[in-house]
């Protein structure tokens, strides 16, 4: 399959992911499409080097933790817009549910935002439903060691989480 | 039977999910692989174009004005061509490596090209060092009778080129010692896990 055909698929497979992981590093929506985009633009660059090694998954969310863990803060580039995350409404939901299911999300992103880094790694990828043996895969630890900081994270976000309840 | 812990993740997993996935548009994105395609090219070529231009002096040099010193400057040319070109090989070796690896890995390989600009710094310096050397050099002991008449825009011209490369080097050095320190932090945040 052509590069370009590859990596469109992989992109529209992950967009959700990458946007989701995007918001857990960067607070500000504008931050969190050059994320995105940085993301993105590093997975172009890395797929022709996969050989299957790992599953694409794994090899999609080891270059998006990458990207993130080191991504610089830009300016938008003059005359140049940004990919824009236009979000799609629900049509099945009822309006109130949305905006406590909305509420509910935003106070999640924000412990997790408050998580050590270590921790923030392996939170977002376990909230993306990766197994431990995964977790340890994409960031090159032992299993032992995602179970342990997933313990510990799991305790922090209940933390923070309670104090932005209480806060709100 | 499901337990605790497995239940409180789904939960936040429903959470983490809650929001619909948003459409992303690729233009800005064509644009910028285009863009980098075509800054990776145009590295390629300045570095290229000016060691040709430099070899090209010299040869020119060396056929139009031959002498002893003329021979000297070519060698010397060549000798530094070749220096810059064997160092940079040498010096971003192993370090050409894909993005899909593992955190740990590519915190490694991060910190490594950092090292590897700033020892790319130094070497700059040396040999900006060994051509000032051997332009005074030339200066003194040199052909009293240039093939061309000499000018102030002659003589002032290697001041100028030395400054800006010093400058150059100098920010260069500090930009890659900044983002190493950056990188180290980011490792020790990372690694730091008592009782693990």
């Amino acid at each position: 399959m052509p590069h370009d055909q590859q990596f469109e698929r992989v992109a529209h497979a992950y967009r959700g992911a990458l946007q989701r992981l995007a918001a857990a590093y960067e607070p500000d929506p504008h931050e969190q499409e050059d994320l995105v985009q940085d993301i993105l633009f590093a997975l172009w660059r890395a797929l022709p080097s996969f050989r299957g090694e790992c599953s694409e998954r794994t090899f999609v969310y080891r270059v998006a933790h990458n990207r993130a863990l080191t991504h610089r803060r830009h300016l938008p580039r003059r005359g140049e817009e940004l990919t824009r995350a236009d979000a799609v409404a629900d049509p099945r939901a009822d309006p109130a549910e949305r905006a406590e299911a909305v509420q509910r999300r935003e106070y999640l992103l924000d412990a997790v935002r408050r998580l050590p880094r270590a921790y923030r790694q392996v939170v977002t990828l376990r909230l993306e439903d990766l197994s431990n043996a995964e977790i340890a895969d994409v960031l090159g630890v032992n299993e032992n060691t995602v179970a342990i900081r997933l313990t510990r994270a799991r305790k922090a976000l209940a933390e923070l989480m309670h104090e932005e309840w209480s806060n709100a | 039977m499901p337990d605790a812990l497995t239940n409180e993740w789904t939960e936040l997993v429903e959470q983490w999910n809650a929001v619909d996935e948003s459409t992303i548009h690729f233009d800005a994105l064509r644009a910028r692989i285009e863009a980098e395609r075509r800054r990776m090219l145009r590295d390629v070529a300045v570095d290229t174009i000016v060691s040709v231009v430099f070899a090209a002096v010299a040869g020119y040099a060396l056929i139009r004005f031959p002498s002893a010193w003329t021979r000297l400057f070519a060698i010397d040319v060549a000798a530094i061509l070749v220096a810059v070109w064997t160092f940079s090989v040498w010096n971003w070796r192993g370090t050409w490596r894909p993005l899909g690896e593992t955190t740990e890995s590519f915190l490694r390989l991060a910190r490594l090209r950092c090292r590897r600009k700033i020892q790319a710094v130094r070497f700059g310096v040396e040999v900006t060092v060994a051509q000032l050397v051997a332009v005074t050099a030339w200066r003194i002991w040199g052909p009293q009778h240039a093939p061309f008449a000499p000018t102030e825009m002659l003589a002032l011209l290697p001041a100028v080129v030395v400054v800006t490369f010093a400058v150059w080097l100098a920010v260069s050095r500090r930009r890659a010692a900044q983002e190493l320190a950056e990188l180290d932090r980011l490792h020790a945040q990372l690694s730091v896990e008592p009782n693990e």
